[in-house]
């Protein structure tokens, strides 16, 4: 089957059978940071984003992404790194396998909730797993990125 | 992974029923479920071009197209509102974000999961399930309903009993208006009467175990307690309308929508054990609770000239509704960690009504599918005493069974504990 996707803002047209799964089908474009973690929709490694959702690619089959827009950590660089020297400064990151996946969670938290609780936090990534870390490195990387925007924001606006 | 020929994104709900009354053709939900089995699927069947990605106000409450995704249903705010955050406490659970992004109301509902959470607060919920062309298997009840009385399958059969004379009633009253219409209409008073016939059986055999028929002993004796439940039957029983009348009210049986021919079904009879089967269910705890249905459909199949499979599980589910009643809801589950499946699930509603309020009390996980408890009238507010016999009472009728996340014993204890939660937080002066 024939199919249309903008991966990362470029179009792509390719030819799929009807069961690939985004998954296979983004890694065949060269997205390697997106990974399989499990065989059972419960891990979080795979998640990028449909449209502006976050969704596991694993359980999407690639057909149901035509004519949408897809992104993977390879769209979001800037983003990304932004975030990340912050749970790297938390030693957060140790085998570092979780972590393509729980960035872009933790992305797609920031959109939809830029000034969010613990709780929340807590609540919108709990589908993502960390076989290395207890999730409190995260935690506190997660809170310092968070004070580091309001204070970058509230600068600006002082400037102004 | 299971292996697809072809995939077909329907272009009308007609077209996606055709398709799937071939064996071997499978509606797709969010694909979650459906994605860990294996085997081979002939054609995948898209329901995403049909619009029925909405959750759509009505004067009657809420509708909620199979297509909604449980995080699309989380965000609501009209349902978060109506439910206190009920419905919410009920998916945030589930798995992440990521996965409620993808998994479906229909998948949700139509796989009626022994573990669901999102079955286990719809049954707590004046709702409905509403499939295309469903009656085509109407006759098939009737099958279904005396094979379950026959083998008196699964130990919840006062709970179901109970069902079952509501259903009865509903089926009584339905007949009672179609009565009077036209050839067609008989047909279905046909198949309704056998149905009751079947289901008063049914009920009659059970009612000796439980002659409250899952009433609870509360404030007022069994006198009010009748009273209660032909209350109760009535606001389920709408006129149904003749063929051509397009309807949004909550009658059940046969309905149009939009044109489209609708059976319309009640949540807590959709997910009666003889009703349908479990499609792909790997679930080693669903499959005891699904063994007894899984004959049924077979029997069923015998019947079903024409029809792939089983009956009832070639239907299209194209929508849930939930009728606003005047309750208030609670949800509570337990779990052994986060986002696993619960260990038990535990909706309620406190619904006021003349001279008092009754409690509704849905049990899930146990660990097979959701069933209710109803319980008599209480006076305005729920005493501790009564809370605590509510959550006995719940312990001694609602069975439970031993699965790898909990024994039976363990759940049952978590039964009579959270019935009693419930009573006291809608009931009650909020502390528990
Ligand atoms: C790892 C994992 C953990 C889970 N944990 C929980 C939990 O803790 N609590 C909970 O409540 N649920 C849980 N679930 C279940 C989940 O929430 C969904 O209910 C489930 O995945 C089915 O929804 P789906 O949209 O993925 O349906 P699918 O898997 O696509 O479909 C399920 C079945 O329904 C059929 N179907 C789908 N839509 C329709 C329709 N419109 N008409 C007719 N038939 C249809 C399909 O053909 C299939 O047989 C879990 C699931 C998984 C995979
Ligand atoms: S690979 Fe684990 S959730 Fe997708
Ligand atoms: S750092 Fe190893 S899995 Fe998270």
């Amino acid at each position: 089957m024939l199919i249309t996707i903008t991966l990362n803002h470029k179009k792509i047209t390719s030819e799929v059978s009807p069961d690939t799964l985004l998954i296979d089908w983004v890694r065949a474009q060269g997205c390697a940071s997106v990974k399989r973690g499990c065989e059972t929709a419960n891990c979080g490694l795979c998640t990028v984003f449909l449209e502006e959702k976050p969704v596991l690619s694993c359980s999407v089959l690639a057909v149901r992404a035509d004519g949408k827009r897809v992104t993977t950590l390879e769209g979001l660089q800037e983003e990304a790194a932004e975030f990340g020297a912050f749970i790297a400064d938390q030693g957060a990151e140790q085998c570092g396998f979780c972590n393509p996946g729980f960035v872009m969670n933790a992305l797609a938290l920031f959109r939809e909730k830029p000034d969010p609780t613990e709780e929340e936090i807590r609540e919108y990534l709990a589908g993502n797993l960390c076989r290395c870390s207890g999730y409190e490195g995260q935690m506190r990387g997660i809170l310092n990125f968070l004070a580091w925007k309001k204070e970058k924001k509230s600068a600006k606006e002082e400037v102004r | 992974m299971v292996t697809i020929r072809n995939y077909k994104k329907a272009e009308s709900l007609e077209e996606a029923w055709r398709l799937n009354q071939q064996r071997g053709n499978r509606i797709l939900g969010g694909m979650l479920w459906m994605k860990m089995g294996k085997g081979t699927i002939q054609t995948a069947i898209d329901l995403s071009g049909l619009g029925l990605d909405k959750i759509e106000e009505t004067p009657e409450g809420w509708r909620i197209g199979c297509m909604v995704t449980l995080r699309q249903l989380e965000l609501h705010e009209g349902l978060e509102k109506y439910t206190g955050g009920a419905l919410r406490e009920a998916l945030r659970h589930i798995v992440g974000v990521q996965f409620r992004n993808l998994a479906t109301v229909g998948g949700s509902v139509f796989g009626r999961f022994g573990f669901s959470d999102v079955c286990t607060m719809l049954a707590a919920m004046d709702s409905y399930v509403e499939l295309y062309r469903g009656m085509e298997a109407a006759p098939n009840v009737e099958a279904a309903q005396n094979v379950e009385t026959a083998q008196n399958v699964e130990t919840a059969q006062h709970v179901a009993a109970a069902q079952n004379v509501e259903t009865a009633q509903n089926v009584e009253a339905v007949q009672n208006v179609e009565a009077a219409q036209n050839v067609e209409a008989v047909q279905n008073v046909e198949a309704a009467q056998n149905v009751k016939a079947a289901q008063n059986m049914g009920a009659a055999s059970n009612v000796g175990m439980t002659p409250n028929m899952g009433v609870v002993p509360s404030v007022e004796a069994p006198q009010n307690v009748k009273a209660a439940q032909r209350e109760r039957a009535v606001p389920n029983v709408g006129a149904v309308p003749g063929a051509e009348v397009s309807s949004d009210g909550v009658s059940v049986g046969k309905v149009f929508l939009g044109g489209a021919p609708i059976v319309r079904v009640p949540m807590r009879e959709f997910l009666s054990p003889g009703y349908g089967k479990a499609p792909l269910s790997k679930d080693a705890s669903e499959k005891t609770a699904e063994k007894a249905s899984g004959n049924v459909a077979e029997k069923a199949d015998g019947n079903a000239a024409g029809n792939a499979s089983s009956g009832y599980d070639r239907d299209v589910l194209v929508s849930v509704l939930i009728r606003r009643e005047p309750a208030a809801y609670c949800y509570q589950s337990v779990r052994n960690s986060q986002t696993d499946f619960p260990v038990l699930s535990c909706g309620a509603a406190w619904i006021s009504g003349e001279g008092g309020h009754r409690l509704r009390l849905s049990i899930g996980a146990r660990p097979a599918r959701a069933i209710c408890l109803e319980s008599g009238l209480f006076s305005n507010e729920m005493p501790q005493e009564e809370a605590r016999a509510f959550g006995e009472y719940a312990e001694e009728h609602i069975p439970t069974g031993s699965n790898l996340r909990g024994s039976a014993a363990y759940r049952s204890h978590l039964v009579r504990v959270l019935a009693m939660r419930a009573a006291l937080r809608l009931g009650g002066n909020g502390k528990c």
